[in-house]
C-alpha cells in the first residue's frame, strides 16, 4: 500500500484533497477537502489507533497484544494525543 | 539476547510478573543477609556485621522498599498524574535484585575477617604492608559493589520513567534527589 503524502514536498505546508474520483463509473469530483486529522500521524500510529479501537479500548489487552508491559502501552498512546493536539494545533 | 531487559525490563513485562519476581527476591536476599551477616542499611548501603537476627534483615529490606517507593512514588506523581502506583512499586522490588547477590561476599564471615585485619593497621593500605589476597578481594568486592549499584540505578531511573513517562533534565534532577532522599530517611528509619 503507498503511503499517502500529507506535507508538500516542496514547501512542507499540509496538503489538501483536490480531486476524488470513483472507481466504478470514473466520476471525478474536483474541489478542496482537508485531510481526517488521523491521516497526518506516521502509519504505525494509525495501525496502534486502529488496534486499540478495535481491543475495545483496553489498554491491557493491547499490552498481551503488543508483547509490551501496560505503562509503556499507556505511554504510547499519550505519545499518539500528544502528536495529535500538535497536529490540531 | 536481548540486553535491553537487562537495564529496562520494565517496558516488556507485566508489573504482577515482576512484582512476583521482586518479592521472591526480597525474601531470598534477607535469607542471604541473614546467612552472611549483611545490613542493607540503607537504599544504596550494605555492611557485613558479626551478627545480625532475621527479622533485622527483612525489616532492612522493608524499609529500603517503602523509602524508594515514597520518595520516587512522589516524583513519578509529580511528572505524571495518571502513574500507577503498583508499577512504582514493581520497580522498587525489582530493581533491588542486583544487590542482593553482594551477601554471598562473607561467606564464612570473610569480609568481616578482612576488615577487622584491616583495621589493625589502617594505614597498611598506604604503606603498602597489607596482604595481597585481601587487597584482591577488596578490589573485587569494590567493583562488582560499583557495578551492582549503577545496576541498580538505572533500573530505579528507567522503571521510574516508564511507569510515569517521565521525560528530560527536570525529570532526571528529580530523580537524583529522590534517591539522596530515599537513602537519608532509609539510614535515619533502619538505625533508629
Amino acid at each position: 500500500m503507498k503511503k499517502l503524502p500529507v506535507k508538500c514536498p516542496s514547501c512542507t505546508n499540509s496538503l489538501k484533497v483536490s480531486q476524488l474520483s470513483c472507481e466504478a463509473c470514473e466520476t471525478i469530483i474536483s474541489g478542496s477537502f482537508d485531510l481526517p486529522v488521523l491521516v497526518n500521524l506516521p502509519r504505525e500510529d494509525q495501525q496502534f489507533i486502529l488496534d486499540f479501537m478495535l481491543s475495545g479500548g483496553s489498554l491491557k489487552k493491547m499490552a498481551t497484544q503488543l508483547n509490551k508491559s501496560y505503562p509503556t502501552v499507556r505511554n504510547m498512546l499519550d505519545e499518539i494525543i500528544e502528536k495529535l493536539n500538535q497536529i490540531k494545533r | 539476547m536481548n540486553y535491553k531487559l537487562l537495564y529496562n525490563p520494565f517496558e516488556r513485562f507485566q508489573e504482577r510478573f515482576l512484582i512476583s519476581v521482586g518479592i521472591i527476591a526480597l525474601i531470598i536476599g534477607a535469607l542471604l543477609a541473614f546467612y552472611f551477616q549483611a545490613r542493607f542499611d540503607g537504599v544504596l548501603d550494605l555492611h557485613f556485621v558479626s551478627q545480625v537476627d532475621l527479622w533485622q534483615t527483612f525489616a532492612d529490606q522493608a524499609v529500603n522498599v517503602v523509602c524508594l517507593l515514597v520518595c520516587l512514588g512522589a516524583v513519578a506523581f509529580y511528572m505524571n498524574k495518571r502513574t500507577r502506583i503498583i508499577d512504582v512499586l514493581a520497580v522498587c522490588l525489582f530493581a533491588r535484585i542486583p544487590y542482593y547477590l553482594l551477601s554471598f561476599f562473607n561467606v564464612n564471615g570473610l569480609m568481616v575477617k578482612v576488615s577487622e585485619e584491616i583495621l589493625k593497621d589502617p594505614m597498611g593500605i598506604t604503606t603498602g604492608n597489607i596482604a595481597i589476597p585481601h587487597l584482591l578481594l577488596l578490589l573485587v568486592f569494590s567493583g562488582l559493589s560499583l557495578l551492582a549499584i549503577i545496576w541498580q540505578l538505572v533500573l530505579l531511573y528507567n522503571g521510574t520513567k516508564v511507569a510515569s513517562n517521565a521525560k528530560g533534565t527536570k525529570y532526571s534532577i528529580l530523580f537524583v534527589i529522590a534517591i539522596i532522599v530515599a537513602e537519608i530517611f532509609s539510614k535515619l528509619l533502619i538505625n533508629y
